[in-house]
This record gives C-alpha cells, structure tokens and sequence, in this order.
C-alpha cells in the first residue's frame, strides 16, 4: 500500500494548476507533433526543452510537461499515417499497413476512434505496469554497486545488439561510436583530459543533450527530405471519414487484439534501446500470425490498426520503468528526458525514488491525467473536426 | 560494398581513436583501468565490429537518387554554415536562412518559406528573447 500513497502524493503534484495545465499543453503539442510527418517524439520534446529552461520550470513540471508531449505524440501519430499512408513519426509506420486500406473502404473514422481507444487501452496499462514494476526494480537496483552496474549495462548493450538491427556489429559499432564521443574532454575521475587536443571547448566534453537531439532531430530531417517526392506518389484526393463510431461488434472483436498488443509493446518497451517502434512493430506481426485467418490483413482489417497503437502506446510507458528506475533510456525519446533530468541536477536511477519523489510519482500521476484527457482530445475530438474534414481535402 | 566501405571508414576512425588516447597523458594516481585504457577497450570493440561488417556486409541498400542525395548534402551544409553563422550575424538572420531554406526543401513554395522563416525567426527571438529572457547569439544589429 506504499505505493498507492505514494501516487496519491504525486496526484497532488500533478493536480496543481500549473501542473495541470503544463499536462494539457502537453497533451495537445505532442498529438501535434506526434500528427505533423518530420516531426516524431524525440524532436518535440527537444523542441520544448529550451522553453522548459527559460520559463524556469522545477524538475517535476518540466517532466510533466516533456512526458505529456511524449504521449500525445504516440497518440497523434496514427492520425496522417490512417488518412495519408504517411507515419506521423516512427512507431505509427505499422498502423499505416491495415489502417490506409481502411481509408479507402471508407472507414476512416472508424479506425480514428478504433486507434484511439487502443492507445488509451496500451497507454494505461503500461502507466499502471509503471506504477508495479518501477518500484520493485528499484528495491533491487538499490542493492546494486558497481559490479552490478557494470553487469547491467554489459546487458543493456547486449539486448541492444538484438533488438535495434538486422546486422548486430552494426549495433555494436554505433554503441562504441557512442561511448567515444562520451570520452572527449576531462575524464571525471582523474581530471584528465582526453581526446580534446587542446581546444578549450572540448574540455568540457560534449554534452549528452546536444549529441542527442543532434543525432534524432536532424537524421529525421534528412530521411524525410528523402521521402518527400515519395508521399507525394501515395496521395490521393478524397478521403471519405465514414461511421466515426463503431459498431459495438467490432469494438468487441479488437479486445483480445488490445491485450496481445499492450503486454507485447510494453515488454518490448522495457527491453532498452528498443522503445515504441519495436513495440507497434512486435505486435503488428505478432496479431497478423495468429489472427489472419481469412487473409485480411493488409487490406483494412480493425485489428491490425488496434494491435500496433496499442503495442506502441504499451512501449512508450514501459521504456520510462528502466529510466526511471535504474537510469537506462529505453528509448530514443526517454534518452531526451533522460538527458533533461541530468541537465536539471536530478539524477535518474533508484535513488531518483527517494531524493525526488515528487519528481517521480508527480510525473507518474501526470501520466494518468494525460492520459484521460487524450482520450477526450483525441475521440471526442475527433467528432469535432472529422465533420469538416472534407473541406480540407484540397490541402492535404 | 557500401557497408565495406564504412567498415573501412570506420576503422580508420578507431585508429584515430587509439592514436587519441595514446596520447593522453595520465596523471600519478591512476588506477590500472583509468584515462588511458578505457578508450583502448573502447577501440577494441570499434574495430572488431568495423572488421565484422568489412568481412560480413549487408546487402546493398537502396540509395536515394542523386538529386536526392545533393539536396541531403545541402541541407547537412545549410545546418554547419548556421552554426558557423550564428554568433557571427545574430540569431535572427541566419535562422531565417537556414529556416526558409529547408522550408522550400521539405517541399513549400519559394514564397511561404521565406514566409515561414521570417516568422520562425522573428517570433522565436521575440519570444525567447524579450518575453522569456533567454540569451539569443546577437549579431551587428543587436538581433
């Protein structure tokens, strides 16, 4: 019962009124984000970072705000790939496959409201998977000493090596170009420094958030700018929205579609390095194994739109259990938070649970409300403008 | 062939890196895994993965067209010239180069990306300058 007084403490972090306002820009920035192609996750958090700077933000809001944005992206994302054929950020690429035929028979607003019930269904079971599992780990990690960190990142690079890439020395090669870049400038321990060759900038060494940001924002940029003409080819004028409410059969027949998907996503949320794209993409093939019986896949069927958003919604919370709990990112994104926390003297690992819990179950609390009030933004909202949706079609 | 080809240059990097480290100068109180050989053990790894993708390579992947692969050049070059740039003249002028640049790249009109870089640029110094007090690179002008 610790835990849940602990979340009841957070809940009056997250429900003061700069708080909760922080969660709700958030929410509607990252579904922004998470909606407009070219911009993923990552970038809208980095984005947001220098504003969480200036306004002054303490370490518990700018998390709030910064993982709000987060998860409204895992939800916007779905948005273009369903009408356009084109992902809104990485991890929606796989609704792209079941939920652009849907467009085409008509079903757009179905797989709009279907989607969006899946995110919120992957989303809330992974906060509550984050509400068990991070504290538990914690108790472990913190019995840890050096031996076992040095055990644990040995493991976190090992699963990295069998989850990021077909070719694993490719892993192990981008992990080492990693590590290189983190030892230039004066080594922490003995006041050397390494790899500077006398220019004063580099002592300091470069910082993580730089690298970061750096790495994701502009290689997103260079591989749109390489698919530009490409999404042009798969446009096409008119979109027809349909039911936006489906029918109660059909909610029906994507349920065991949900739980498959969230408890797939979310582990693979947890494994590091992985995060939401690993997510969506397990649980897309995963679902297609088992439920493709009469050959739909592919051509519009609901339950390859559900299983994928809530696979990478489930991911999108699980990768924040091994930052928070032990500091190591799960994701592209989380390395963004990650390297925020770091930048704001709070450091993320089991004793982020002692020192700052107002950070932790504040922001954890936060996620809870994010979550009903993406629910709202994104379903009831979709009544809203999917109804003018026709004018746009020029535009799009 | 192309992985071959970053496996070779990847190796050299490594090289690079070991000369890097070799040069640095411990100090007295070292431990036996200190400044020096953790770089080594580093390099270790770099260039055994180098080798593994020199003698294992994937297939050959799919290059964009070659218009393609000049635009991504430019653009790489656009986001060096604005670092270059910036402190020398001020945030709001090469922000709004580099931002209607690759504006018109990402696919708008000439017009709306000179459009969007002004406003980009003008807005976001205002906004981070005045109103939030964060220090902008000013050039010659004060903006």
């Amino acid at each position: 019962m610790e835990t849940f007084d602990l979340l009841i403490d957070g809940f009056k972090v997250a429900l003061t009124l700069e708080n909760f306002t922080l969660a709700l820009i958030g929410c509607i920035l990252g579904t922004t984000f998470g909606a407009l192609p070219g911009l993923g996750p990552a970038n809208g958090v980095a984005i947001l970072i220098p504003l969480s700077f200036s306004l002054g933000l303490s370490a518990a809001a700018s998390m709030i705000l910064l993982a709000s944005v987060y998860y409204g992206a895992m939800y916007g994302g779905r948005i273009s790939s369903i009408l356009l054929n084109i992902p809104g950020d990485e991890p929606a690429m796989m609704t792209c496959l079941d939920g652009y035929p849907m467009t085409k028979n008509g079903r757009a607003g179905e797989a709009l409201t279907l989607t969006g019930l899946a995110s919120f269904f992957g989303a809330m079971f992974a906060t509550v998977g984050l509400v068990l599992l991070a504290p538990q780990l914690v108790k472990v990690a913190l019995l840890f000493g050096p031996v076992e960190y040095f055990a644990l990142f040995v493991m976190a690079f090992a699963t990295l090596g069998g989850v990021a890439s077909k070719n694993q020395s490719k892993t192990v090669l981008a992990s080492c170009l990693g590590l290189g870049i983190a030892t230039i400038g004066v080594d922490h321990q003995t006041g050397v420094p390494r790899m500077s060759y006398e220019i004063i900038e580099l002592y300091d060494g470069i910082d993580f958030l730089v690298v970061i940001v750096g790495l994701f924002a502009v290689s997103e940029v260079f591989v749109f700018i390489e698919n530009t003409n490409l999404d042009k080819l798969n446009k096409e004028k008119s979109i027809i929205i349909g039911n936006i409410i489906p029918k109660l059969k059909t909610v029906l027949k994507i349920v065991p579609s949900l739980f498959r998907g969230t408890f797939l996503g979310f582990l693979s949320g947890v494994l590091p390095g992985a995060g939401a794209s690993l997510g969506s993409f397990v649980a897309y093939t995963f679902e297609k194994k088992i439920s493709n019986k009469d050959d739909t896949f592919g051509k519009g069927d609901e339950r390859g739109v559900a299983a994928p958003e809530a696979g990478n919604n489930a991911a999108a919370g699980g990768a924040l259990v091994p930052m928070l709990a032990l500091g190591v990112p799960g994701s592209g994104t989380t390395a963004v938070l990650l390297a925020m926390l770091m930048t704001l003297d709070v450091t993320p690992g089991p004793l982020l649970f002692k020192q700052n819990p107002d950070v932790v179950w504040g922001l954890i609390a936060a996620l809870f409300i994010g979550n009903i009030v993406l629910l709202i933004l994104n379903n009831i909202g979709n009544l809203l403008w999917l109804t003018k949706m026709p004018h746009l079609e020029q535009d799009l | 062939m192309n992985d071959r080809v970053f496996g070779v240059f990847t190796l050299l990097l490594s090289i690079f890196y070991i000369f890097s480290a070799y040069i640095v100068e411990e100090s007295i109180i070292s431990d036996h895994i200190g400044p020096k050989i953790y770089p080594y053990i580093v390099s270790f790894f770099l260039i055994t993965s180098s080798l593994f993708l020199i003698i294992k390579p994937d297939i050959k992947p799919i290059w964009p067209r070659f218009g393609k692969i000049i635009e991504i050049l430019m653009t790489a070059l656009i986001l060096v010239m604005y670092a270059v740039f910036l402190p020398i003249i001020g945030f709001v002028f090469s922000t709004f180069f580099a931002s209607s640049f690759i504006s018109w790249r990402l696919g708008a009109k000439l017009t709306s990306a000179f459009t969007a870089g002004l406003i980009i640029s003008v807005t976001i110094f205002i906004l981070f300058r005045k109103v939030l007090g964060l220090s902008l690179a000013t050039g010659p002008l004060g903006f």
